[in-house]
């Protein structure tokens, strides 16, 4: 009996892309282990970044762009902000109670992981930054310039280890992408999003790292993990939105029952807080998610990922993804973005025109337009096909009858076809679409 | 029958150059519950849990081990250190772990390990997943969308156990591009009774071919870790005898499989093994 078995905590379309046939599903949600118990259980907090860049400018008297991939991309340029932000993480400074993770865990944080988008190189110089201005904390990097994914986990055991020997106040881990999966150091209490809209997927992978059971850096018993987002919008919240979402979706599939019986599966065993103001966070109701995810402008948000430009290029998706139609879009500047990507790709093959940033950033915004053209196409392609559960179901109706394809092409510029191909290529959020599917569904009934 | 565990600290890991220094206790209790308890001066620097060791049959009281040990010119005496504490020779606490359980192992004349109990929502995934293959072909493909944290790693392994009793499978295939996954799974091995018949074949191993028959000749059911990356042609080469076994025997997990078994490279790798 030949048994194949393709597991992962994320990216479910992935996993089936591989496997070839899929003959079931088996899936648990964290909040399902947090409803058992026993686990290191979660806690949600969504803050922002906000008051703190108006303070840096007040005393630069310059801007600072409101991007995480900007403030990374130039770390002296934005020496003061990242000095402040890491100086009101380990709470010195008392006029900053929003980013301050102790006083809004109400308990002591001695060692947190921030997930960044940098480079190796700017997180070196980040290390070196955060290093001169917290002498009494010791500050890591997970990085190829200093580890290895085999020796990252030995490697921050032995630093935290070394970290108490010299008294230090705690340890702080910069990452990215090394130490996002099969990363497990008990000490790390919260993990702090400090990086902009990503993959979901990415996204769950990474803020579990807090997730790990045992003993804190100053030797006590670990029962909570924190997960901060923080936004350079006061008002947003999508990364901490998606992974719950997702975990609604997964709760929802793997218990069978309604999106709502999953909703308020997942609230009552997750407990999330969003900041208010004067220091004060308010917790997250179920109803406030209620109305987060029954809103399909909200969940749109959510599901407009920025995808891979490279990775959507080299699977193939690139030209149905430039063929979307989106209005306000100059075809002349369209055509110049699809002929520069084939020199998009670093280290093409030779004689392949490089590149240029201009050409870069044309082609993520044609992926970018055209996904989000799609993602709103969820809350019509019900109407169209009169008929279906999810969006595959409905694109797989239209597909199926010819006037209903026609009518499609002519509003999005694409065949349903490739639209499932998008689907199969996991270059569209499938789980987030299903749910403005059946939110439509729900209007559509309300007036019948 | 007694408990018995093993901790150290970090300031007592650096003390010694080429030692360890270990405490070695035991407990009729739970030892996580005893080791809590204890703790002195080195207390503040948080306690590094070695091993625990439980139901001993021929220990009978930590003194047993503490004689051999004595004997072997092992025992620490310092200052502020109790008569528990021991200097075992070790480069690290995996090393310490080692000599404390091959000690432990001569007593009892077996490698000493707890049986899996798997959660309840590990239970229900795996009889999820048995339901699916009872109901499936004599090929069954499964997505197993577990979380982080869930504990893939025993789940899958009790998986295996049971696909093997049900349906006699003997091999299984652990492709992955994670390596940390591999030691996971090398770890969780070690770890558990469970899995004392599973021997460990490295494909990197000129002889791999030889030891992976010798162990399936003797009885052991064998898990083969193996990475997918490398130009396919050379790959295949060098694995060509794992896709000369019975498709039948094979139990594929990759795990991480949204990141190292999708690409058509790797697909291909993987179809060339299951042929």
């Amino acid at each position: 009996m030949l048994v194949k078995v393709y597991a992962s905590g994320t990216n479910v379309q992935r996993l089936a892309k591989g496997a070839h046939k899929v003959d079931g599903v088996v899936y648990a949600s964290y909040s399902q282990l947090e409803a058992a118990g026993g686990v290191v259980k979660r806690k949600f907090f969504a803050s922002n970044v906000s008051e703190l860049k108006t303070a840096v400018e007040a005393e630069l008297d310059e801007q600072i762009q409101p991007s995480w991939n900007k403030v990374w991309a130039k770390p002296d340029r934005n020496r003061v902000f990242i000095e402040s932000l890491f100086i009101g993480l380990v709470g010195d400074n008392e006029m900053r109670p929003e980013i301050n993770l102790s006083a809004m865990t109400e308990e002591m944080i001695d060692c947190f992981m921030i997930n960044v988008s940098a480079n190796n190189k700017e997180m070196s110089k980040v290390k070196e930054i955060v290093s001169k201005v917290l002498p009494q904390w010791h500050v890591t990097v997970l990085n190829g310039d200093y580890t290895s994914n085999k020796q990252a986990e030995f490697q921050v055991t032995k630093e935290t280890n070394q970290a108490k020997i010299a008294d230090k106040k705690g340890v702080i881990v910069i990452a990215n992408q090394m130490g996002s999966r099969s990363f497990s150091i008990p000490a790390i209490q919260a993990n702090v999003i400090a990086f902009d809209r990503g993959s979901v997927d990415a996204t769950t992978q990474k803020v579990s790292r807090c997730l790990t059971p045992g003993l804190k850096y100053n030797g006590e018993e670990k029962d909570y993990g924190y997960i901060i987002d923080f936004s350079f919008d006061p008002n947003r919240s999508e990364n901490i939105e998606e992974v719950l979402l997702q975990e609604v979706i997964q709760v929802q599939k793997s218990n069978e029952s309604n999106f709502a019986d999953a909703v308020r599966f997942v609230f009552n065993n997750v407990n999330m807080f969003r900041y208010a103001k004067y220091g004060e966070f308010t917790q997250v109701t179920e109803t406030d998610m209620f109305a987060i995810l029954g809103d399909n402008e909200n969940l749109l948000r959510v599901a407009d990922v920025t995808v891979d430009a490279a990775a959507a290029i080299e699977s193939g998706v690139f030209d149905i993804l430039a063929s979307v139609t989106s209005a306000g879009k100059s075809d002349k500047k369209k055509k110049e973005a699809i002929n520069a990507k084939t020199g998009f790709k670093e280290g093409g093959t030779k004689g392949d025109k490089t590149a240029t940033d201009k050409d870069k950033r044309s082609i993520e915004k044609i992926i970018n337009e055209a996904i989000r053209s799609l993602n709103m196409s969820a809350t019509s392609v019900y109407d169209l096909a009169n008929e279906g559960d999810s969006y595959r179901e409905c694109i797989e109706a239209i597909a199926e009858y010819e006037d209903l394809g026609d009518e499609f092409e002519a509003l999005f510029g694409v065949q349903a076809e490739q639209v499932l191909h998008l689907l199969d290529e996991a270059v569209l959020n499938e789980p987030v679409l299903d749910v403005v599917v059946q939110n439509s569904k729900v209007v559509d009934s309300a007036f019948v | 029958m007694i408990n018995v565990y093993a901790y150290t600290y970090p300031g007592a890991v650096s003390e010694l150059e080429d030692f360890i220094l270990v405490k070695l206790g035991d407990s009729h209790r739970a030892v996580d519950t005893r080791m809590g308890e204890q703790g002195g001066a080195a207390e503040w620097q948080g306690k590094i849990k070695i091993g625990a060791w439980n139901n001993l049959q021929t220990v009978k009281r930590d003194h047993d081990l503490h004689k051999v040990l004595e004997l072997r010119g092992l025992r620490y005496k310092d200052g502020g250190a109790g008569t528990e504490w021991f200097k075992v020779p070790a480069a690290s606490i995996v090393e310490a772990h080692a000599y404390i359980d091959q000690l432990i192992e001569d007593f009892e004349g077996e490698k000493v390990r707890d049986s899996v109990v798997l959660r309840p929502l590990q239970q229900k995934a795996l009889d999820q997943a048995m339901a699916v293959i009872r109901s499936g072909e004599a090929d069954t493909s499964l997505i197993a969308n577990l979380c982080p944290r869930f504990g893939k790693t025993i789940w899958a392994l009790s998986l295996f156990n049971k696909i093997s009793e049900e349906y006699g499978n003997r091999v299984m295939l652990l492709p992955s591009y994670w390596l940390s996954v591999h030691t996971s799974f090398v770890d969780t091995l070690n770890d558990w009774k469970d899995f004392n018949d599973i021997a460990l074949i490295d494909p990197n191993d000129p002889d791999a071919a030889l030891v992976a028959a010798n162990a399936l000749d003797n009885g052991q059911r064998i898990i083969i870790q193996i990475s997918l990356h490398g130009d396919l042609a050379e790959w295949s080469k060098k694995h060509n005898w794992i896709s000369e076994i019975d498709n039948d025997e094979f139990f594929m997990f990759a795990d991480e499989g949204d990141f190292g078994t999708h690409t058509e490279n790797q697909v291909a790798k993987v179809d060339f093994l299951l042929n």
